[in-house]
């Protein structure tokens, strides 16, 4: 259970990995994650150990969108499962992220 | 015509005031659904439609909470800290959980009905405003809107109740 988190080595990209559930209980460790890390920096979320999302996950995706400049953002949504994916397309997320 | 077949498994749930305060009851309720024969295909959409029913029952038809102050990450924290706050000083309060499923010519259905002790809401102003509602909060409802093929609350808006097809 909980996140956790690689830098590449040239250190442009962050990669969290979500173990479990995807809620507000990770809240603290998804955003120590990023907020240290400059606009620039491009993230993958990789989401294949997680089984379940819930409505404040989205808020701290969006959270972290608006960390990493917006529309100017690069982040990556990895590994989803089915449902996860459904979640994501119902929202409009597929607009606002790379959902691969 | 009436599609509706029998009711082939029922649970209900009850959290007392005590219970509400010893934690999250989600992560109970999901583990004993997974007893709904069948469920497997659609368990973490069910997950994610009980968690956004039980998490209104409790944040805002109880506890009184404003989702826009989820507006910003501080807002973010600040809103599970006021949530903490609210809960530890909570004298009294319930969420009542109902589900059964049940199969029709159109497939596979979960009912869930989700009741709490608050004073409900003005279900048709409020839910109007959340429709083009773009920002990091409010989301619970629009999704809840798109996964489920029936939603609907009571006058008093202190209950609700989905249907939602396990068709995925």
């Amino acid at each position: 259970m909980g996140i956790q988190t690689n830098k590449s080595d040239d250190g442009d990209t962050v990669t969290l990995q979500i173990d479990g559930r995807f809620d507000f209980a990770v809240h603290k460790d998804f955003r120590d994650a990023y907020k240290d890390e400059p606009e620039s920096t491009s993230y993958v979320i990789n989401m294949k150990n997680s089984d379940y999302m819930d409505s404040s996950a989205l808020g701290m995706l969006l959270l972290l969108r608006e960390h990493a400049g917006d529309n100017d953002a690069k982040i990556s949504i990895e590994g989803c499962q089915p449902a996860i994916k459904q979640i994501l397309a119902i929202s409009n997320f597929e607009k606002l992220f790379n959902i691969v | 015509m009436d599609l509706r077949s029998d009711i082939r498994q029922l649970m209900e749930f009850e959290f007392q005031c005590t219970d509400l305060k010893q934690g999250d009851p989600l992560p109970g309720i999901m583990e004993q659904i997974r007893s709904f024969s069948g469920i497997e295909n659609c368990h973490a959409s069910i997950s994610m439609i009980l968690s956004e029913l039980v998490s209104n029952a409790l944040d805002h038809g109880i506890l009184k909470l404003e989702s826009s102050l989820k507006k910003d990450a501080r807002g973010f924290e600040e809103y599970y800290v006021e949530k903490q706050r609210r809960l530890d000083k909570l004298d009294y309060g319930f969420i009542k959980v109902s589900i059964h499923n049940e199969i029709t010519e159109a497939g596979e259905f979960y009912c869930i009905s989700v009741e709490d002790s608050g004073d409900g809401f003005k279900t048709t102003t409020q839910l109007k405003q959340l429709e083009d509602n773009i920002e990091n909060f409010g989301r619970g409802i629009q999704l809840l809107r798109k996964l489920c093929s029936e939603i609907s609350y009571n006058d008093s808006g202190n209950q609700v109740a989905i249907r939602y097809c396990c068709c995925l």
